[in-house]
């Protein structure tokens, strides 16, 4: 009666046959069909998520402190392991040291003599860049800072002496605290001169060299020529007053000169080795004991990373907090949003896909949280690093691993929520979340 | 009136009890043919959304049987269920339902997303629809920035743009005044009129006489007052004659 013919978007419909093939041609009237996939679960939970700014915020915050204690535990803990390799490279892999081999009681051994030119022929061999000998004298007489002895004052501690050729000096890395250290002229010519320890020159009251102070080894004074503070090997030197190795051997009566120190190049300890003992005594390469770097390769494996363990399980537990913060706070919205979601119920989402979306704005809170973490973690790495000359490790696996984890703490912390939304009952969810 | 084959909704002595001892819908048998338009009044409390809720597949009965658009719901799975309800069902609500943070437009086309309608066909069908609601020019607005009887076009725009076969709509002037409601209800008329089948529950008689089959709702038993005649062009009738002395409906009218 109030019907005029049928117009407009629903007319299809008014021809449908009744039955079961309606629903068929409902099916067949838009042949192509969209589901609701993946992307609009992620889609929708974006448009979530966007719409409370100041929830999401306050939920990512947590997992950056989580993922960017974690990152900085581990980035912390790499740059420091570098570093080390590093100065191992430096130093460690590039130096070697040869000594007499101790008696080992075997019929026909020999222990080996280093001779004096010992740090010549070092320098001969291939992947040798520095050589030199270092003795230490055992009774060499007192040593003082000036030429009058009193022989009423009490005992005051006494530096050590010791004779060094040129070459050593690179080859244990040290350092020049002040003026110079020992050069071939010295060594040619038996200079009566003499290097100073740091701790050696405090003890003998020596503070510059500018001015050419002299100490007295007995009754022989020796010009000081330089103050070193630091060095790699052979730490006695820091306490000794040390000169020339000829010098010593000529008026200090040095019987030997002791051990031999090598720089190498990198990677070339092993065949050095080999060759050592030939090039010091052809009549017994066997009577040394040589200490050369192993092959690069293998000394990378040696170094682990040592992760600070208290930083981490903080990290670990900011997380897990992380994730329940996520969790009450996402429960909370569920609850906010009844309304929403049986309006999406109604109209045609399954308990799936509320599920999907729930854990999905979960875990993109995750994610944001992990990824600012990441940086955060990086960023305070790198600044720390910069401050202590050291150069930052940040390994992109790390960020991966970062992101992974947050995405997981996320999924893990939505699942509840999710559960609960999934189970609401559309009418009461349309009823109560007005 | 209609012809059994052509029958959208098929109600047969459905009842539906809430623990512990509310028992919402007793026996009740409705059937609505396809392009149909009915309306169901009663009492508060007598059981007129737990009906529609059944209708919509939001709830399920305790016993009977529902066939909706020739698929028996009964032991349907609960994706089933869902995927009916979003291809044949559009739903409009007393309070609205539309999200806050989304614009007219995105709620629209929210409302086809679960429904499979193509996406590319969703933008111009929410178009389409809204300009079909008269709000061509709030199509950026957001819900709570519209007036009461422009949100309720909405919900509308949203429950229609997906073509479905049904629109149910709970108290859809519930919350409107006189003016608008009537705006709302000729909407539904016109909806009515191209052929989309609509169930409305409502408590304003002039709402209920503008259906052709026309229904109350008694403590969960549903009476049909169809083959009473009604004159439309005197709404009051009912409210005077028939129903006012059984229940006052003063929210509605
Ligand atoms: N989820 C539920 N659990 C328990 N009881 C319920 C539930 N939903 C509805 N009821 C009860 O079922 C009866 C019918 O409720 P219903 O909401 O269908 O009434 P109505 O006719 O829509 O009322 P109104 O006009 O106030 O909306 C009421 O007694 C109500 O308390
Ligand atoms: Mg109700």
């Amino acid at each position: 009666m109030r019907r005029p013919p049928a117009s407009g978007r629903h007319r299809d419909r008014q021809r449908k046959p009744g039955g079961v093939e309606a629903v068929e041609s409902a099916e067949s009237t838009s042949r192509r069909h969209d589901p609701f996939g993946l992307r609009d679960v992620l889609m929708e939970a974006v448009l979530g998520l966007a719409g409370r700014p100041g929830r999401l915020i306050l939920t990512a915050l947590v997992v950056v402190l989580g993922i960017g204690a974690l990152v900085a535990t581990v980035g912390f803990a790499q740059t420091g392991a570098r570093q080390v390799q590093a100065r191992f490279e430096a130093v460690t892999a590039r130096h070697g040291v040869v000594k007499p081999a101790q008696e080992t009681g075997m019929p026909g051994f020999v222990p080996g003599v280093v001779p004096w030119d010992a740090a010549e022929r070092a320098v001969r061999l291939n992947g040798v860049t520095s050589a030199g000998t270092v003795a230490k004298l055992d009774s060499p007489g007192l040593v003082t800072a000036g030429p009058v002895i009193d022989p009423t004052a009490p005992p005051t501690r006494q530096p050590l002496v010791m004779a060094a050729t040129p070459g050593l000096f690179p080859a244990i890395s040290g350092h020049i605290q002040e003026g110079a250290w020992l050069d071939n002229f010295h060594e040619q010519h038996a200079e009566r001169v003499a290097v100073l320890g740091a701790r050696a020159a405090q003890l003998l009251g020596v503070l510059r060299v500018d001015n050419q102070p002299a100490v007295f080894i007995g009754t022989t004074s020796y010009t000081v020529i330089g103050i070193i503070d630091r060095v790699e090997y052979v730490a006695d030197l820091l306490d000794a007053v040390i000169v020339p190795q000829s010098t010593a051997r000529t008026t200090l009566g040095l019987p030997l000169p002791g051990e031999l120190h090598v720089g190498v190049d990198l990677g070339a300890g092993p065949i050095i080795a080999e060759q050592f003992g030939l090039q010091l005594n052809p009549n017994n390469p066997q009577g040394y004991d040589i200490v050369m770097p192993p092959p690069a390769s293998q000394m990378r494996q040696d170094l682990a990373a040592d992760v600070n363990s208290l930083f981490l399980i903080l990290g670990l537990v900011a997380l897990a907090i992380g994730g329940v913060t996520i969790a009450v706070v996402s429960s909370m919205s569920v609850m906010e949003r009844r309304g929403e979601i049986g309006l999406r119920r109604a109209i045609g989402a399954t308990c799936g896909q509320i599920a999907a979306q729930f854990v999905a704005e979960s875990a993109i809170v995750g994610l944001l949280g992990a990824l600012i973490g990441a940086a955060v973690g990086g960023l305070a790495v790198t600044v720390w690093s910069i401050i202590r000359g050291w150069t930052p490790v940040l390994d992109l696996r790390l960020a991966a691993a970062a992101a992974l984890t947050g995405v997981g703490v996320g999924v893990l912390s939505g699942l509840i929520p999710a559960h609960r939304a999934a189970r609401l009952e559309p009418a009461t969810a349309l009823q109560e979340g007005t | 009136m209609t012809d059994q084959n052509d029958l959208v909704i098929r109600l047969t002595d459905v009842s539906k009890s809430f623990p512990p001892d509310v028992l919402a819908l007793r026996g009740v048998g409705m059937e609505v043919g396809r392009g149909g338009f009915a309306s169901i009044m009663g009492p508060s409390g007598s059981g007129k959304s737990t009906l529609l809720n059944v209708l919509g597949l939001l709830d399920t009965p305790t016993v009977g049987r529902y066939e909706l658009a020739g698929v028996d719901t009964l032991g349907l799975s609960d994706k089933a269920r869902t995927q009916l309800r979003g291809r044949e069902l559009g739903f409009v609500f007393q309070a609205f339902h539309l999200l806050a943070r989304r614009t007219v437009f995105e709620n629209v086309v929210l409302g086809m997303s679960y429904s499979g309608v193509p996406r590319d066909e969703r933008a111009a069908r929410a178009t389409a629809s809204l300009d079909r609601m008269g709000l061509s020019h709030r199509l950026g607005f957001y819900p709570r920035t519209l007036s009461g009887g422009e949100r309720q076009r909405v919900a509308l725009a949203r429950a229609v743009a997906g073509s479905p076969s049904v629109l149910l709509a709970d108290e859809p002037t519930g919350n409107l005044d006189k003016a608008t409601s009537q705006g709302v209800l000729e909407l539904l008329g016109e909806l009515n009129a191209e052929g989309l089948t609509v169930v409305v529950v409502t408590h304003d008689p002039e709402v209920a006489s503008a259906a052709e089959q026309r229904f109350v709702m008694d403590d969960g038993h549903l009476r049909s007052w169809t083959d009473m005649s009604f004159d439309s062009a005197r709404p009051g009738v009912i409210a005077d004659g028939v129903l006012a002395g059984q229940w006052a409906c003063g929210e509605g009218a």
